[in-house]
């Protein structure tokens, strides 16, 4: 005999021996027959319902980081971003003060020379014009000079005018 | 999707077995006659292969609702309902099988199964079904009896099609055996 053909008799062989009443479901009667069974899973659902009306409860007092972790991943990256951009900055501001303060210190150097030299110069200026000034002074009083002693003999008397050997002369 | 269970009611699919199955864990107990009604026959099919006996197999099938509609809340994969309820039974099952064979040893001496004076190749080959080992016996009755699909029963025993078949395929082959070891091959 043929395998194909002898597996075909096994198995309507199986098939035939097996042909039995279906078994006939019948929910009522379990109802009856299992009271706790119902009653359990029906306290279990609620108990359930209960907790997940609680925790919707809790859901909405909790912060919105914590509720949202993708938000806080966010933010945590942002605040580390604006951080390491702000210390960047001011590293950079702060060395740019420190280059202008240099440059301020040199500036009020220069000022501090050039003011010196604008009052040497100043001085130097009233140095000449006094010395100018004296000089023609001199010359006034030196073309002044050789008229005094005929002023002197007009003014003067021929006699002296204050003699010691007399003090009443005056 | 493919229809998970005829499996004694209406079709089913996966997903609307799901909705059902969600629903009978907030307490709906007409989506629990549902499952009651789809799962039953092969729950009893299921204790049979264990128990070998027609009405203590409906008796563990009853318990075993009883446990799952217990356990149903914390069931956390609803489309594995089948499986899990399987599961359950056959604890429940090898349960009823130990106290059986306990109250047989203390009250009276043990009785071979299926034994009479029948010699049709029918008797046979449910002896023979009785005498295979659990896992072929289970594959056996959930195929011959309860007249599941390889779909059906990869779903139902969460096993693969090919595993399904091989073990069946091993179940024939022994049960062929049996038979010829009866005088009984075929051929006549």
């Amino acid at each position: 005999m043929k395998s194909s053909k002898k597996d075909k008799w096994l198995d309507q062989l199986i098939s035939r021996s097996a042909a039995a009443d279906k078994p006939v479901p019948n929910f009522d009667k379990w109802l009856k027959n299992h009271p706790n069974a119902v009653q359990n899973l029906k306290t279990q659902a609620e108990y359930l319902r209960s907790k997940r009306l609680h925790l919707r409860k809790n859901v909405s007092h909790e912060p919105l980081l914590i509720r949202f972790p993708q938000l806080t991943w966010a933010c945590g990256v942002a605040a580390l971003f604006f951080i390491t951009a702000s210390c960047t900055v001011s590293f950079v501001l702060a060395r740019k003060v420190v280059n202008l303060k240099h440059e301020l210190e040199l500036a009020q150097r220069d000022i501090a020379v050039a003011r010196t030299e604008g009052k040497l110069e100043e001085a130097r200026q009233a140095q000449q014009k006094t010395i100018s000034t004296l000089y023609h002074r001199v010359e006034e009083l030196e073309q002044r000079i050789p008229k005094i002693p005929s002023a002197i003999r007009i003014c003067y008397p021929e006699e002296p005018y204050y003699l010691p050997d007399m003090p009443d002369s005056l | 999707m493919n229809s998970n269970s005829e499996l004694g009611g209406r079709p089913m699919d996966i997903e609307d077995e799901s909705q059902i199955v969600e629903s009978a864990q907030h307490g709906d107990m007409g989506s629990f006659s549902k499952l009651y009604e789809n799962y039953y026959a092969t729950m009893v099919w299921l204790a049979y292969s264990v128990l070998k006996d027609y009405n203590l197999a409906e008796d563990a099938a009853q318990e075993a609702f009883a446990c799952a509609c217990d356990e149903l809340v914390g069931l956390r994969r609803p489309e594995k309902f089948g499986s899990w309820l399987a599961v359950i039974c056959r604890n429940v099952a090898y349960q009823m099988a130990k106290k059986k064979n306990r109250e047989v040893t203390v009250n009276e001496p043990p009785v071979v199964l299926e034994q009479s004076s029948d010699h049709s190749p029918e008797k046979a080959v449910r002896q023979a079904i009785a005498s295979l080992p659990k896992m072929y016996r289970e594959i056996v009755i959930l195929r011959y009896y309860n007249r599941m699909s390889y779909e059906q029963m990869e779903l139902f025993l969460d096993i693969p099609k090919s595993k399904v078949k091989g073990r069946l395929f091993a179940a024939r082959r022994k049960i062929g055996k049996y038979l010829q070891s009866k005088g009984l091959d075929g051929d006549d």
